[in-house]
């Protein structure tokens, strides 16, 4: 039990009165509190000798209501808090904080970062009311407090400094002075370390690293992984000689996050270790004759394939796991599997002096040939190489069973995977939970184009028409819906209305979720239309 | 007209927090099939899940509600929402002639008033009086019997406990408080009932129980004295008494006595369980008399509360006074114009804490009793929050009040005024003015 404003226990004589009434009268008569003036004179009244238990209950009641009456509290109150700074951009519209609060509520708060990013955008800020339970979301999400932050204003980071909860929001989104950003990265809490180093990172990265390099002997093994990992973000070869030194870091895990940073940098140290591994087990055979489209060459390139024989020690520092994580695969298949998909396929295209048509063709040893195409698939998304991704989408989309569309997919331009998307979409055939294109669509991130929207709108439309047993049970498509009403631009709500009939909205079994894809999308156009 | 409720307004008519958040969700104009208002009224068809939009009706003087959704919440979400739609968004209700559903509804609410209108002034005929007034007396004579058993009964008990030593209560709560309460609702003396129950909690509350017990017992030995000495006290006095022993005086009783004009504030209203009823706190602060008024309303769980009376909201009103000798409780005999809050009482803590006292002095059954501060600033320390006034004195938060940080938000730091509960040992806020009024009771969210 906290203190309270009145602490009658500490009284003498309540103390007393208590004592007395926990004892009993009939173990020790009471003696009645010594008092002076108005209170003296009614407890003089009271005749413990003649009833006891009746003097001992209405002292009880003169003192206890004597001291609650006469009690003022103490004139040393602790400071308030200080000042909040002046706002230094306006609040959302009443009907903007509406939303908000819906979302914070738990109702649609899967449009919540859309909201955030149209606010920071706009140059809003919550209303002061609503930024308490704002905070309080980021502190249990960490995942939201990228799109938190940058709303906040001058009053939700004076609220932030008061709350260790939310120190995470400190630093807001301007750029701190050097003394600045030493005193925090020595001080803070490991949530503030954290994004201060990201903040630094994305304007410098030398001094990010530089930073890190100050504390890193000292730094805790879990705070060593959470902070390595911040240099994904502006990595480059300056970072490399620093990376290579902590493959020998005390901590697996440590380790292991330094091997995968390095094989994004082809020209680290370690991707070379891994080219020079792999030359003497891939074995490349050029083609025989001109390469004619349609006809083919007199002989195909060929590719003969060892596997290696051991996983030595400097295999595992750079990074090589030496159990498959799958029974698919045997050790040595995967030892090799890790090594080709850290290797640019850029390499092995210059090294044979053929292009990633004639490789990904090649004659190569049947029992080998997926594992190859796979960990090139990889390697190629590893290192952004357009050039191979487009000859693995040929592939994929020509039924190569060792690649998915869907996996493939991330690694493009945005304009590309829409085209392919829509490609798909306008192939004329029905939509269900199963469908290529589904797998498809749930990789590709918002936002959606309207063309791409409305192509989709209209052949689920046209699926959702047709009400048939399979429909029934097609949970896979049900349950994409949700998936489908946040990303299809808000705007379009009306147009993904119109496909939508009242016998749709009484399907059993599809009726809930058919209701909740149209209440989202149009709560997210609501929500817009709000801010603007 | 009457002015329309605000959004925070409407949500404080809210039964529960699931009708409040399924009204917000219904405030919007793509729920509504079509709605309408004009100078007495709002109304508008909602399409809920079935093929016929439900038919949702308010009569804004109330308000009072109508739907013919299957709901048993009243005010149902419904109603709520298209009263949360009026408040955000007053330009898409726009004026309209009520169809027949609606002013079938308002006539027949006309003609109901002036049946009890009617049936009022047959009562106040003198013969049928008369005869009722015989049989109240006898009743009443019966009711006073029964109260004076029940009290000759928890005077002994109280003695009993204090001769054994309040040291062997734990050990026999919560049993030994229950018992008598049950004991005490058969005598008729609710007051007395509710009182034992509540101490059957403070034998496992903590540290410090054994005080807190004692207190509470020697205030009830107090009642119970006060009742067996009735005679010796001043009419002010009794009334006090029988009040807080739990006779309730009619309220046509009450209306009949003189009003206090004022220009009222609603500071704030709170819904509490008192088994087997519910009860609702409204307090009341007079703009010219500076003091306070409480309104009860009492209503079995689920059932509706009256509505009239909304945080935030000021009237100019004629309140009637319970008779006490601390008048508190109080009535609305009649209120006239309604509308957002225009001011906002305060004064230092010393000064509040003086008129606490005071009340103290007259009613020492008195639980807790409004405070209205200002300027003061909230504090956060170790033990938890206080609110601070620029003297320099401060007040402890009730650790259960979950929007101090909310307050502090919306304050930026800087002082502000702040109405609430206080019983002697934690403040509980009940709306705030900064900037405009805030109503701090229910959650933020």
């Amino acid at each position: 039990m906290p203190a309270t404003a009145l602490d009658l226990t500490h009284a003498p004589d309540w103390a007393d009165l208590v004592a007395a009434a926990l004892l009993g009268t009939e173990r020790r008569p009471p003696g009645l509190p010594a008092a002076t003036g108005a209170l003296a004179q009614r407890l003089e009244r009271l005749d413990p000798t003649a009833d006891a238990e009746a003097a001992l209950l209405s002292a009880s009641a003169l003192v206890s209501l004597y001291r609650r009456a006469g009690w003022v509290p103490a004139a040393t109150s602790p400071t308030p808090f200080a000042l909040a700074p002046a706002d230094d951009r306006p609040a959302c519209t009443p009907q903007a904080a509406w939303h908000l609060a819906q979302m914070l509520a738990g109702k649609h708060t899967v449009a919540l970062p859309e909201w955030l990013a149209a606010l920071a955008t706009r140059q809003q800020t919550p209303p002061p009311e609503l930024l308490p339970a704002l905070l309080g979301y980021g502190h249990t999400r960490a995942g939201m407090r990228e799109a938190i932050i940058p709303v906040l204003g001058a009053r939700g980071r004076w609220l932030a400094s008061l709350n260790p909860e939310w120190d995470y929001a400190l630093l807001g989104d301007q750029a701190l002075n050097d003394a600045e950003i030493t005193a925090l990265w020595e001080t803070g809490s490991q949530a503030v370390r954290l994004a201060l180093l990201a903040q630094v990172r994305s304007r410098n990265p030398a001094q990010a690293r530089d930073l890190l390099l100050t504390t890193w002997a000292s730094e805790r093994a879990d705070e060593r992984l959470a902070l390595l990992k911040t240099l994904a973000e502006g990595l480059s070869m300056a970072d490399e000689p620093f990376l290579e030194q902590v493959l020998d870091d005390r901590s697996e895990r440590v380790r292991k996050a330094a091997a995968a940073l390095l094989t994004e940098l082809p020209a680290s140290r370690l991707v070379q270790r891994m080219v020079d591994r792999l030359t003497p087990l891939l074995h490349w055979t050029p083609g025989v004759g001109p390469r004619l489209p349609g006809v083919g060459q007199i002989k195909k390139p060929s590719l003969e394939v060892r596997l290696p024989e051991e996983c030595d020690a400097a295999m595992q520092r750079d990074g090589i796991v030496l159990k498959p994580v799958s029974k698919k695969l045997g050790e040595r298949a995967w030892w090799l599997n890790q090594m080709l998909e850290v290797v640019p396929p850029a390499v092995w295209a210059a090294a044979w002096g053929a292009t990633p048509q004639e490789i990904l063709t090649a004659k190569i040893t049947k029992e080998w040939r997926g594992l190859l195409v796979g960990s090139w698939a990889e390697a190629a998304r590893r290192h952004h190489d357009l050039t191979w991704l487009e000859v693995l989408v040929d592939l994929a989309q020509n039924g190569e069973k060792a690649l998915s569309l869907e996996e493939l997919l991330p690694a493009l331009p945005p304009a590309r995977r829409e085209a392919l998307v829509l490609a798909l979409l306008k192939g004329g055939e029905t939509l269900h939970g199963e469908s290529p294109v589904m797998a498809v669509l749930r990789m590709l991130p918002a936002p959606w184009s309207h063309e791409l929207s409305r192509a989709l709108l209209k052949v689920l439309g046209q699926r959702l028409r047709q009400i048939d047993a399979h429909l029934r049970t097609d949970w896979h498509l049900r349950a994409a819906l949700e998936i489908f009403a946040q990303r299809i631009p808000a705007d379009l709500a009306s147009e993904a209305t119109a496909q939508i009939t009242n016998e749709m909205r009484e399907l059993p079994y599809w009726g809930a979720a058919i209701h909740e894809f149209e209440e989202l999308l149009a709560f997210r156009d609501e929500m817009l239309r709000a801010l603007n | 007209m009457s002015s329309p409720l605000t959004t925070e307004q409407v949500l404080a008519l809210a039964p529960d927090a699931a009708s409040a958040k399924a009204g917000r969700g219904l405030a919007t104009p793509r729920s509504w099939v079509s709605v309408g208002r004009d100078a007495q009224a709002v109304w508008g068809e909602c399409q809920g899940s079935g093929k016929t939009p439900y038919q949702t009706q308010i009569d804004l003087r109330g308000p009072a509600f109508r739907c013919s959704c299957p709901s048993r919440k009243f005010p149902c979400k419904h109603g709520l929402g298209l009263l949360l739609l009026l408040a955000a968004q007053p330009d898409v209700v726009a004026p309209a002639t009520p169809p027949a559903w609606v002013a079938e509804w308002l006539a027949s609410r006309i003609q109901r008033e002036e049946q009890q209108q009617r049936r009022q002034a047959a009562a106040d005929d003198p013969a049928t009086a008369e005869q009722r007034a015989a049989k109240a007396a006898k009743s009443a004579a019966a009711r006073d019997a029964k109260v004076q058993a029940g009290i000759a009964e928890v005077s002994r008990w109280l003695r009993d406990q204090v001769r054994e030593g309040l040291a062997g209560i734990p050990a026999r709560s919560p049993a030994v408080f229950d018992r008598m309460a049950a004991r005490m609702v058969d005598a008729q003396a609710p007051g007395v009932a509710r009182r034992l129950r509540e101490m059957a909690a403070i034998p496992a509350s903590g540290d410090g129980w054994q005080g807190r017990l004692l207190e509470r017992m020697a205030r009830l030995h107090l009642l119970v004295e006060g009742y067996t000495r009735l005679d010796t006290l001043s009419p002010n006095e009794q009334a006090e008494v029988r009040q807080a022993v739990g006779f309730n005086q009619k309220q046509e009783e009450v209306l009949a006595g003189a009003g206090q004009r004022d220009r009222w504030l609603v500071l704030g209203q709170v819904v509490e369980d008192e088994e087997p009823l519910q009860v609702q706190r409204t307090w009341l602060w007079a703009e010219a008399a500076a003091r306070p008024a409480l309104v009860l309303d009492f209503a079995a769980p689920g059932k509706p509360f009256d509505h009239s009376l909304v945080p935030g909201m000021q009237l100019d009103a004629e309140l009637v006074f319970y008779p006490g000798a601390l008048p508190l409780r109080a009535l609305v005999k009649q209120a006239d114009a309604r509308m957002p809050a225009s001011f906002f009482p305060s004064s230092d803590i010393h000064t509040a804490l003086g008129t606490y006292a005071a009340a103290l002095a007259r009613c020492p059954w008195l639980e807790r009793y409004p405070l209205t501060l200002g300027p003061v600033q909230l504090a956060l320390t170790h033990a938890g929050w206080l609110v601070c006034d620029q003297a320099g004195h401060s007040l402890p938060l009730r650790p259960q009040f979950g929007r101090s940080w909310e307050l502090l938000a919306r304050s930026a730091g800087q002082p502000f005024s702040l109405s609430g509960e206080w019983d002697g040992d934690w403040f509980t806020p009940l709306s705030a003015w900064v900037g405009g009024f805030v109503d701090l009771v229910g959650g933020v969210l």
